[in-house]
């Protein structure tokens, strides 16, 4: 089948394919911080699927440009999964939560954005400090820095929100931007990796599905910090 | 009367069995969990779980002989691999899980029979106890960094729904700390293992080869010299923090107390013995990928001795002031595993033999206790430890089992772990790390008054008038007493092949 670039025999300028995957992982980069600057949950599960399929478009151009065709696949499950299926099955469980009181986050808006900065800060001193300066390293060091800065928010925003849904979201987010940085940086893993992670990623969004709707059940709510019968 | 053909064929169908033994301590666990979600009846799912996990047992022996016999194994194109290191992690996988399903034929049977929960709970605890053990026998066996953390990954998965088990709300929100810190862990060693792909590729490319995250490929010398350091340090310190959550190193181990002590007895003890050490078996592959790469062994050593020493001193004030016995067993499991990442970390190959051994050790004092702790809750109801009192009297055997588990745990000799904190200790200061010698030894002397003080309650006094004697769960003593002879064979006396094994087990972890 002809699917990527070579088997048309076009030639894109390597430059302008990179300013295209920049500007892709930019947005995914964009959405984690939507995320974290929102309180609604209803927009979480959006932000989501908007930032899976900024994903897909990332492993779609990396595959189309640089003629990995194994990509193609990811591409495929990325949309299905977690464009598609993922944010269904929340949008699901939402609607058979019992109802909520609007929640405070433990830290509020303005001051998670201000650690978000110093988060990317720090991504992108970790990135400088392990990869060579120069030129051919440019868009590898943009992709690295947006990823780790993807999961490093991710991790913010589950350690800041305590309804257990946007801790779900801040998992998949992370997960999203390891993937970003397993497609971007290194052309994709062995496919077999590839499919178990996919495999891996559904299980557990279905399980921790499964958990919000218990806890929801057992305790009348989802705000984790009702969560603490257990201490010492 | 001539029995030679009979060992003619007997030695013919183990070398048959021993080409398989591999594929087959997978395949019968996997097997085995299907069947007992397709067909539900309590005495077909007790008797193939008890089955498959002792033919799982037998496979993992054969392997061991096949690893000690033969060179390490490859199979299905390279996907599999066994070294000493994996034969070793097998063992105690399929022996603990052999264990296991035998003490739940009693204590998931009496809980069933008493109507603590549906025939629909029974056939969704016995399909995911394989599912469980079948995800911790990949990772042992997997040679590709991926799929060893999607076996991983597997473990949480598979155990997440035997840890909110009981659907009450302490179960529920220990199995939500667990599905999520386990989750957000094992990310970070995902990134830490895509970071060793991506210092692995540029490496390939110069020679032509196809990229790989095949473990058996990186460790090569030839490759392992091209991996850039820089990203192989950032890598390893992903990968400590990811699977380091999950094998309990401080300070990422806040939900292990939680899960180990809500979970059904015979998983607590799956969890406390055996999965933390399949996570630290992950880590210990990525620290002989340091060890022979650029950036040699000191880095990844200093690391675990850091996290070890940690997890030792945290663990013990929590020891000292519970109250919860089953808590009391999850820290201690917290302090054991502290002290296989010191024993590691101090390099020296005495230290890490006793390490590995301790691993083994631990595990067996471990279930025991656990297994004796949950012929306790069975009759008393709490696990509150000012609630049980009088134990050697109202139910003797268990009693004094429960005694013995607590002298073998906290490491009196003649018990079996003894000898590896012994050997932990003499490695430490043959290397001059007094500092590191001294803090164990206080560590361990601190657990150990924790410990007689709590047991010595639960053990001795008056026991309550409503409480009549005798044992809720008989056949519980099996494995209990099966435990006991090992933990004290193990503490005289270290058997032939499993020295061997432990040696070159100890030169998988550091290579010279």
């Amino acid at each position: 089948m002809r699917l990527c670039s070579a088997d048309w025999g076009v030639q894109f300028d390597p430059l302008l394919v990179e300013r295209i995957i920049d500007v892709l992982a930019a947005f995914i980069f964009v959405c984690s911080l939507l995320v974290l600057a929102t309180e609604r949950r209803h927009l979480h599960v959006r932000l989501y699927a908007v930032q899976s399929f900024f994903l897909a478009a990332v492993a779609f151009s990396v595959a189309f440009f640089n003629c990995e065709r194994h990509i193609f696949i990811a591409t495929g499950l990325t949309l299905i999964l977690k464009v598609i299926a993922i944010p269904l099955l929340m949008e699901r469980i939402m609607r058979r939560l019992v109802p909520q009181h609007p929640v405070k986050p433990a830290l509020n808006v303005p001051s998670s954005l201000l650690i978000a900065a110093v988060l990317v800060l720090a991504a992108d001193y970790l990135t400088r400090s392990i990869l060579a300066t120069g030129h051919e390293f440019e868009l590898t060091r943009n992709v690295l820095t947006i990823s780790l800065s993807v999961v490093l928010l991710g991790l913010l925003t589950m350690i800041t929100r305590k309804k257990a849904l946007t801790q779900v979201i801040g998992f998949l987010t992370m997960e999203n931007g390891l993937f970003l940085a397993g497609i971007a940086i290194t052309a994709g893993m062995p496919m077999i990796v590839e499919l178990g992670i996919f495999f891996d990623v559904l299980v557990a969004a279905f399980i921790m599905g499964v958990f919000l709707y218990r806890i929801s059940e057992t305790f009348d709510t989802i705000n984790v910090e009702e969560l603490t019968r257990l201490k010492h | 009367m001539n029995f030679e053909p009979l060992w003619t064929s007997v030695e013919y169908g183990l070398q048959a069995a021993q080409g398989i033994s591999m594929f087959m301590t997978l395949l019968v666990p996997l097997l085995t969990a299907l069947l007992c979600g397709l067909i539900g009846t309590r005495r077909f799912m007790e008797v193939s779980s008890l089955l498959g996990s002792a033919l799982t047992t037998f496979f993992g022996i054969l392997l061991i002989r096949e690893v000690l016999i033969d060179e390490p194994i490859l199979q299905l194109g390279g996907l599999l691999y066994a070294d000493a290191l994996s034969a070793y992690l097998v063992l105690i996988v399929s022996a603990m899980g052999m264990l296991s399903s035998l003490y739940s034929i009693g204590y998931i049977g009496h809980e069933f029979s008493k109507g603590v929960f549906g025939s629909g709970k029974l056939r969704e605890y016995y399909f995911l106890l394989n599912l469980f053990l079948f995800t911790m026998l990949v990772a042992a066996v997997a040679n590709n960094l991926g799929v060893l953390w999607v076996a991983i990954e597997g473990t949480t998965l598979a155990s997440a729904f035997l840890v909110g088990f009981y659907d009450r709300e302490e179960s529920v929100e220990a199995a939500w700390k667990y599905l999520i810190l386990g989750s957000v862990g094992i990310t970070f060693a995902l990134l830490g293992t895509v970071l060793v792909y991506f210092s692995a590729l540029a490496a390939f490319k110069t020679s032509g080869a196809a990229g790989t995250l095949n473990w058996t490929d990186l460790v090569n010398p030839s490759m392992a010299s091209q991996l850039d350091p820089r990203i192989l340090k950032l890598a390893f310190i992903f990968v400590l923090v990811g699977y380091g959550t999950k094998a309990g190193l401080a300070p990422m181990h806040t939900w292990l107390p939680d899960a180990h002590s809500q979970a059904p007895t015979p998983i607590s003890a799956l969890l406390s013995g055996v999965l933390i050490n399949a996570a630290m078996y992950a880590i210990l592959r990525f620290h002989h990928l340091l060890s022979v790469s650029a950036v040699g062994p000191d880095f990844s050593s200093h690391l675990l001795l850091i996290f070890g020493i940690f997890s030792l001193g945290i663990a013990i004030p929590f020891i000292l002031v519970q109250r919860d016995y089953k808590r009391l067993l999850a820290y201690s499991s917290i302090k054991h595993m502290g002290l296989i990442a010191t024993g590691v970390g101090l390099s020296t190959p005495l230290a890490i033999y006793g390490a590995l051994l301790h691993a083994l050790n631990h595990a067996l004092a471990k279930t025991m206790i656990f297994m004796s702790a949950g012929n306790l809750f069975l009759k008393y109801q709490t696990k509150e430890i000012s609630l049980v009192q009088g134990a050697t009297k109202v139910m003797p055997a268990t009693g004094v089992l429960l005694l013995l588990g607590t002298l073998a745990i906290t490491g009196v000799p003649p018990f079996n772990l003894f000898i590896s904190e012994f050997l932990i200790l003499s490695g430490s200061f043959s290397s001059k790390s007094f500092l590191v010698g001294s803090l164990i030894l206080l560590f361990i002397v601190a657990a150990f008054a924790g410990f007689v003080h709590h047991l010595n309650q639960m053990a001795f006094g008056t026991p309550k008038d409503h409480v009549p004697s005798g044992e809720e769960n008989p056949s519980g003593l099996l494995p209990l007493a099966i435990l006991l002879v090992l933990v004290l064979l193990l503490g005289v006396y270290i058997p032939g092949p499993l020295h061997e094994l432990l040696q070159q087990a100890a030169k998988v972890v550091r290579p010279q």
